[in-house]
């Protein structure tokens, strides 16, 4: 398509050499595709981050206490996945599992997973044992190879199943983040603070409207909102949606209204809402209450929860999203083919979700390859510290909290801090990796 | 330039005001009963004395509407607020949102209220003691819920246990009553009146407004009284004497030198009654620690006080100064605000915020402002060295470096260096925390030990920074050396030295300059981490510790009062920004 072209022509003359026009058909983002791949060290730790995904996502067959698969009194079992439906309701463990220990009974054939431990098991004859202390286990394959923590849980189970607390964390806090920082930064950056006009009648109305649409919305349900908060994340985002959808339907009707009004001379009158302004006050005021403490002071006064925690994340992050899309925006928008778009007679809206938007995500994927890492390092540090994470997850920031009151366990100080380390340096490293293949200008 | 500094600073204070009432509405959410933290657990879990709970409720001021006008629903009465117990204004909130009849459900909250009353003043006898328990149990539970299972299930068995002995069955006609009254509620629901908004203006005098602005006047009204200079002996007729009911300010000032003891809890100076000798106000060492203190004392009429000296804490001779006024209309539930530096009191020692953020502040002061200076001195030459070598070798062992310690996290860290380098299992280099023991030692000793326990706390706070600041030197440098100016420099035949510094290095500063606005939050809450770790008693730390407490007062005075020196520092980062560069305008 035009746009296409027309952003593929700026990436090659800026880049100087070998661009696309060597190769005309490839699109703009096979070429960025292209030109990341050039990016070695960013590469390969796209190929890692896959990889620690798959050890996060598949976290159950790889540590678990108990087999992939087994034969036990002549019936053939699969617990793992047994598991899933018992822990949604559907199933129910058989008689003979009641209250068991899965590794002390005599099966007749069993897959076990790689590591034989859930993070929480207790071994009671290891514990504090390094990796390469003499172990008391039966065999070879139930050793714990980094080393266990004073009550005897196996650290690289906790390594294992924190993988995909930590990967929870950067996707769901960076998703808040990139649909809040998206809708702020396009209304700010395309409409400017004199593009989005509206009549005064339609004003008026959604002013006069917007009271009630909330108060039905959410003022009369808070008690059933924040009682949903405390039963469950599902439950709660089910109510708030709930709220905005009542929020939505009753500003329907101002909206709707407005078309009557449209007719009569002074309020058909169209004024300029200062979106632009409006949207970075927010932002200011969003940055200007350090990160950190304000999500530490959230954390305090809400129960433990890492729902709570990945919210609250996403909820101060979306600024710098914000941020990008607007100034990617307010470029964009001065292009020929949204001039094009609008010559033909379609809605700014329209262009602006069709067409400006997805020529704006560039620099969001940098954001959030960075956001990810941000995230994670802000759920280990809060895990660290004991605030927010409740008690029965465990987290690589946890485990590393273990070493600071036993410092001669020198593994539970290295493996798990390791593990921060890598994951955020990989997602910076993307980052960077990205910036470089989105924005050749910096290449130079 | 003017014209945009006093926009840029009346844009600042709408910001202010936005951030102020987020903050003020998160501290309302937080968990608890401030009024029952604040006079902290009594023996035995024995219930607050009513008069006592209202005092310290007005003190705080939570007697007044929280904010200037309230958007709720019919059913709830605009007088809400003026129920004194957060637990039971919250079960009758519940009760109101089930409901929805006031009238009614006041009714029999207050019945029930009475009910409880009668239940708990049972005296235990050799008959009861166990149905009494449980039955004190169910009409709490009665008490404290709103859903109706509970309610019914609770009269069920209250009755049950009340019946089973005459001493307890005196309350069952009180329990009828409740059940009648609570029938009634029932019946009359009028949950539609949920449905119906309704806005109720409470005007100025509310909670808010007295957290941010204070609702004491900037001008106490007083009348001085002759000003006195005591030598502190007990002979000296240092009395005053009240002509008229009133509050009275004593301002006391104690040369730090003359105090002989200095334990923190030590009582060295009481105002007493002349004539009975009673002790009217103690003050302790850690009181008057900067050598001033002001106490308010309310006086009878034809009362006489006098300022005593504990024996052995102070030094009789010295010259102490006391001044007394005599105060109009004085409130002592006043608080000065926000914006006056009064934060309230800290629920875990009962002192005024503003001194402990004095007192923490220090420490987390010095570390960062040698941590900036660090920081600065090292990142700018590496920066610019690491930029001029571009594309070599040392540039990209730097970078990589630079990269490596931007990335690692400062708890990770600080965590391998307490666990190998403090421990005597390996190697036993540095004291794993604290900042050391300077009882006694010469000022250039105190230096040392401070130093020697300040290495690592300092590595760890500076290295992020010092990466982050250097890569962004050396992206900024790059740019800049690209420039046509710089070619031109070149081409002049300028060396390349006068290149870098004159031309190249001036312009590359800007950002740098820029980044020193985060150096003011830095200073608050930048460091918690670190302080955490190696213990150094600063403001971090203890904002950890008002977390765990928890202490909300001191919480929330220290978000706003961080993000009120991140905005500060943004403002200064502007307008230095537009001075060091005159080719930036603004419309």
């Amino acid at each position: 398509m035009f746009f296409n072209r027309k952003n593929k022509k700026v990436a090659a003359d800026q880049e100087g050499i070998q661009g696309p026009q060597s190769n005309p058909e490839i699109s703009y983002w096979e070429y960025v595709k292209m030109q990341f791949k050039k990016n070695k060290r960013a590469l390969y730790s796209l190929y890692f981050v896959m990889f620690l995904a798959l050890i996060a996502i598949f976290a159950d067959f790889i540590a678990n206490e108990k087999p992939i698969m087994c034969t036990y009194q002549g019936k053939t079992y699969f617990p793992v996945l047994k598991q899933y439906s018992v822990s949604l309701g559907i199933g129910k463990w058989p008689k003979e599992f009641h209250n068991v220990e899965w590794k002390d009974l005599d099966y007749g054939f069993a897959i076990w997973p790689i590591i034989p431990y859930l993070p929480h098991n207790h071994d009671y004859k290891n514990n504090f044992v390094g990796p390469f202390d003499n172990q008391d286990v039966k065999s070879t394959f139930w050793r714990h190879w980094m080393g266990t923590d004073e009550i005897g849980r196996d650290l690289t189970a906790g390594m294992i199943h924190g993988t995909r607390i930590a990967f929870m964390v950067g996707i769901v806090a960076m998703g808040i983040a990139v649909i809040i920082g998206i809708i702020m930064g396009a209304l700010a950056g395309f409409f400017g603070d004199k593009n989005f006009k509206i009549s005064r009648g339609r004003l008026i109305l959604n002013l006069l409207f917007f009271l009630p649409a909330f108060f039905y919305g959410f003022t009369s349900r808070s008690y059933e909102i924040g009682d949903a908060l405390s039963t469950g994340f599902g439950k709660f985002v089910g109510q708030i949606g709930w709220g905005v959808l009542i929020f939505i339907l009753i500003m329907a009707i101002p909206n709707v209204l407005a078309y009557l009004f449209k007719k009569i001379p002074f309020l058909g009158k169209k004024v300029a809402i200062p979106l632009d302004i409006l949207v970075t006050r927010l932002i200011e005021v969003v940055n200007s209450i350090p990160r950190l403490v304000l999500i530490l002071a959230v954390v305090a006064i809400t129960k433990p929860s890492i729902f709570n925690v990945m919210m609250v994340i996403g909820l101060v992050g979306w600024t710098g999203i914000a941020r990008f899309i607007r100034a990617e925006l307010l470029r964009v928008r001065k292009l020929e083919y949204i001039e094009a778009a609008t010559a033909l007679g379609f809605s700014r809206m329209r262009s602006m979700i069709k067409h400006a938007i997805p020529n704006a995500l560039s620099p969001v994927f940098i954001a959030v390859a960075f956001g990810i890492a941000a995230a994670i390092l802000i759920e280990s540090f809060l895990s660290f510290l004991g605030i927010g994470v409740p008690t029965e997850v465990i987290t690589w920031g946890k485990l590393l909290a273990i070493a600071r009151e036993a410092p001669a366990a020198w593994w539970m100080a290295i493996f798990p801090g390791f593990a921060i380390f890598i994951t955020v340096t990989l997602f910076n490293l993307i980052g960077e990796g990205l910036t470089d293949a989105l924005d050749p200008r910096l290449k130079q | 330039m003017f014209k945009y500094v006093i926009k840029r600073v009346l844009i600042f204070i709408p910001t202010l005001l936005i951030i102020s009432i987020v903050i003020f509405m998160l501290s309302l959410a937080a968990p608890g009963d401030p009024v029952e933290k604040m006079l902290g657990a009594t023996p035995e879990g024995e219930p607050i004395p009513p008069q006592a709970y209202n005092e310290t409720r007005k003190e705080l001021g939570l007697d007044l509407p929280v904010f200037y006008f309230a958007f709720t629903s019919k059913a709830y009465p605009d007088t809400m607020y003026r129920i004194p117990i957060q637990s039971e204004r919250n079960n009758l909130n519940r009760l109101v949102n089930e409901y929805g009849n006031w009238t009614e459900i006041d009714d029999y909250y207050k019945t029930a209220k009475v009910f409880y009353n009668q239940v708990n003043a049972i005296e235990k006898d050799s008959l009861n003691p166990d149905a009494l328990i449980k039955m004190k149990a169910s009409t709490n539970d009665m008490f404290i819920n709103y859903d109706d299972n509970t309610i019914q299930k609770a009269f069920v068995n209250i009755e049950k246990y009340a019946s089973a002995f005459p001493s307890t069955a005196r309350v069952l006609p009180k329990l009828n009553e409740v059940k009648d009254k609570y029938a009634t509620m029932r019946k009359t629901a009028t949950p539609w009146k949920k449905k119906v908004p309704r806005f109720s203006w409470y005007g100025f005098n509310n909670q808010y407004h007295r957290w941010l602005f204070g609702n004491r006047p900037l001008f106490l009204k007083k009348d001085k009284l002759p000003a006195m200079n005591y030598a502190l002996d007990q002979s000296a007729s240092n009395t005053i004497t009240a002509t008229e009911e009133s509050y009275h300010r004593f301002k006391i000032k104690v040369p730090r030198s003359s105090v002989k003891r200095s334990s923190q809890s030590a009582e060295i100076l009481a105002i007493k009654d002349a004539q009975t000798n009673e002790k009217l106000m103690k003050i302790s060492y850690a009181a008057i620690q900067d050598g001033k203190e002001t106490v308010y004392i309310n006086l009878k009429k034809g009362q006489q006080v006098k300022i005593a000296p504990e024996v052995g804490m102070i030094d009789m001779a010295a010259n102490c100064s006391i001044k007394a006024d005599r105060l109009h209309d004085y409130n002592p539930n006043w608080s000065a605000g926000f914006i006056r530096f009064d934060f309230g009191k800290s629920f875990e020692d009962k002192r005024p915020i503003s001194e402990k953020i004095g007192d923490y502040l220090f420490w987390t002061m010095i570390i960062s402002i040698i941590s900036i200076i660090l920081t600065y001195l090292i990142s700018v030459p590496l920066g610019v060295f690491s930029a001029r070598k571009k594309g070599t070798k040392t540039d990209s062992v730097v970078t990589t470096i630079l990269f490596i310690l931007y990335s690692l996290p400062s708890f990770w860290v600080a965590t391998l260096l307490i666990t190998f380098l403090c421990q005597p299992d390996y190697l036993n280099w540095f004291p794993p925390y604290g900042l050391g023991n300077v009882e006694g030692a010469g000022f250039f000793e105190k230096i040392g030990i401070r130093a020697y326990h300040l290495v690592l706390p300092l590595f760890c706070w500076t290295y992020g920074s010092l990466a982050f600041l250097s890569r962004q030197m050396r992206g900024g440098m790059l740019s800049v050396l690209r420039q046509d100016y710089v070619r031109t420099a070149r081409a002049k035949g300028l060396e390349e030295k006068t290149v870098i510094w004159k031309h190249a290095f001036r312009n590359s500063l800007l950002p740098i300059i820029t980044l020193f606005a985060n150096i003011f939050p830095l200073m608050i809450s930048g460091s918690i981490v670190i302080e955490i770790i190696f213990t150094i008693p600063g403001m971090g730390r203890q904002l950890f510790e008002a977390i765990k407490y928890p202490d909300y007062p001191f919480v929330f005075a220290v978000v706003l009062m961080s993000a009120l020196l991140t905005m500060i520092g943004y403002l200064i980062a502007d307008i230095l920004y537009a001075v060091a560069d005159p080719r930036i305008t603004y419309d």
